[in-house]
């Protein structure tokens, strides 16, 4: 998932982490939120929340499951499950590569 | 609360408020929480287009149109007529006057095609469309040798918008709109400039940008117009 094609802006990151939370199945709202917290360690501001689905629903990566009590579940399609997986790859890589460098200068 | 949510588009509201109150319900905002939302609204209503295309920019895309074709026509009668009273005119002002006004008529054109194609002026396509509207701005008040720039900026911009605009109709229209300026030129060379009324040729495509733009703005965009516009389109 490259930022400039899919054109998130500030969303970028609260997108990848909301991709990350429902790489493990269907969430509501107020469950990515807490999730998104546990993972980051940051909280995720409800605007920032909305607007970043908002963007992930328009570009097909996650969509609305039948809401019950005001509370809709979100999961991921195909195209978002096959997006964060390049994602994590791609910081997987980068991690490594990182790593390995600061190894390599310490030594 | 719903005080805040108020802030948000009425077409955002209609899809996502619900869930977002019981959200909130669910979460009561902090004071960071709150600015976040007004945050969150501004976006909203920045970035207007949703799934069920809420409060898409139809009405932006059909003034452009419309403008564009208007302009458009406006550029070739100002461009010939500068050229007929600069001939008979020794002083000379009027014409460059007009000359002027056919320049700026020609820059306000391209950069109105692009937005009403795209939504938005971006990427290498911006800067096609700047190379056109320089190149026929200054070849509008005397520089010849600047339409080999306006063509070239022509072609770099209908490439950009035909590209992100296939299949819809927007990317046929820009294929017969550079044809139609080729054409036109093609004519004046024929001619050794000598009769610039043939620009007049190219004055349909002036007109099928006007009904473009009112065929927009009365039954809507092309969905793939539309795609094209939310991801970050180039032209």
């Amino acid at each position: 998932m490259k930022d400039e094609e899919l054109d998130l802006g500030r969303f970028a990151e609260p997108s990848l982490y909301i991709l990350v939370s429902l790489s493990e199945g269907p969430k509501h709202g107020y469950a990515i939120m807490t999730d998104v917290e546990a993972i980051s360690g940051a909280p995720m501001g409800p605007g920032t929340l909305y607007g970043a689905l908002a963007r992930l629903e328009r570009r097909g990566l996650i969509e609305p499951l039948e809401a019950v009590d005001r509370r809709r579940p979100y999961r991921l399609t195909g195209l978002g499950e096959a997006t964060v997986r390049a994602q994590m790859e791609r910081l997987s890589a980068i991690s490594k590569t990182g790593l390995h460098r600061l190894r390599e200068t310490s030594s | 609360m719903s005080a805040l949510v108020r802030l948000y588009p009425r077409s955002w509201r209609a899809r996502y408020e619900d869930e977002f109150l019981g959200l909130l319900e669910a979460r009561p905002p902090t004071m960071r929480d709150r600015v976040d939302i007004v945050r969150g609204a501004i976006d909203a209503r920045r970035d207007q287009r949703s799934p069920n295309r809420w409060e898409r920019p139809v009405w932006a895309a059909a003034v452009s149109a419309i403008a564009a074709g208007g302009l458009w026509i406006a550029w070739l009668v100002l461009s010939v007529q500068a050229f007929k009273v600069a001939e008979a005119d020794p002083i000379f002002g009027f014409g460059r006057l007009l000359a002027t006004l056919a320049g700026l008529a020609a820059v306000a054109s391209h950069l109105s095609l692009g937005f009403a194609s795209v939504g938005r002026m971006r990427g290498w396509g911006g800067y096609a469309a700047a190379i056109a509207a320089v190149g026929f701005f200054i070849t509008a008040i005397g520089g010849g040798a600047a339409a080999l720039f306006a063509l070239l900026g022509s072609i770099g911009l209908a490439t950009a918008v035909a590209g992100r605009t296939v299949p819809s109709i927007v990317a046929v229209l820009w294929v017969v709109t550079v044809v139609g300026v080729f054409n036109a030129f093609a004519a004046l060379v024929r001619t050794q400039w000598t009769d610039p009324s043939v620009m007049y040729q190219a004055i349909p495509f002036g007109i099928v940008w006007v009904l473009v733009g009112l065929t927009i703005g009365l039954l809507g965009m092309p969905s793939a117009v539309a795609d094209g516009a939310s991801t970050g389109s180039e032209g």
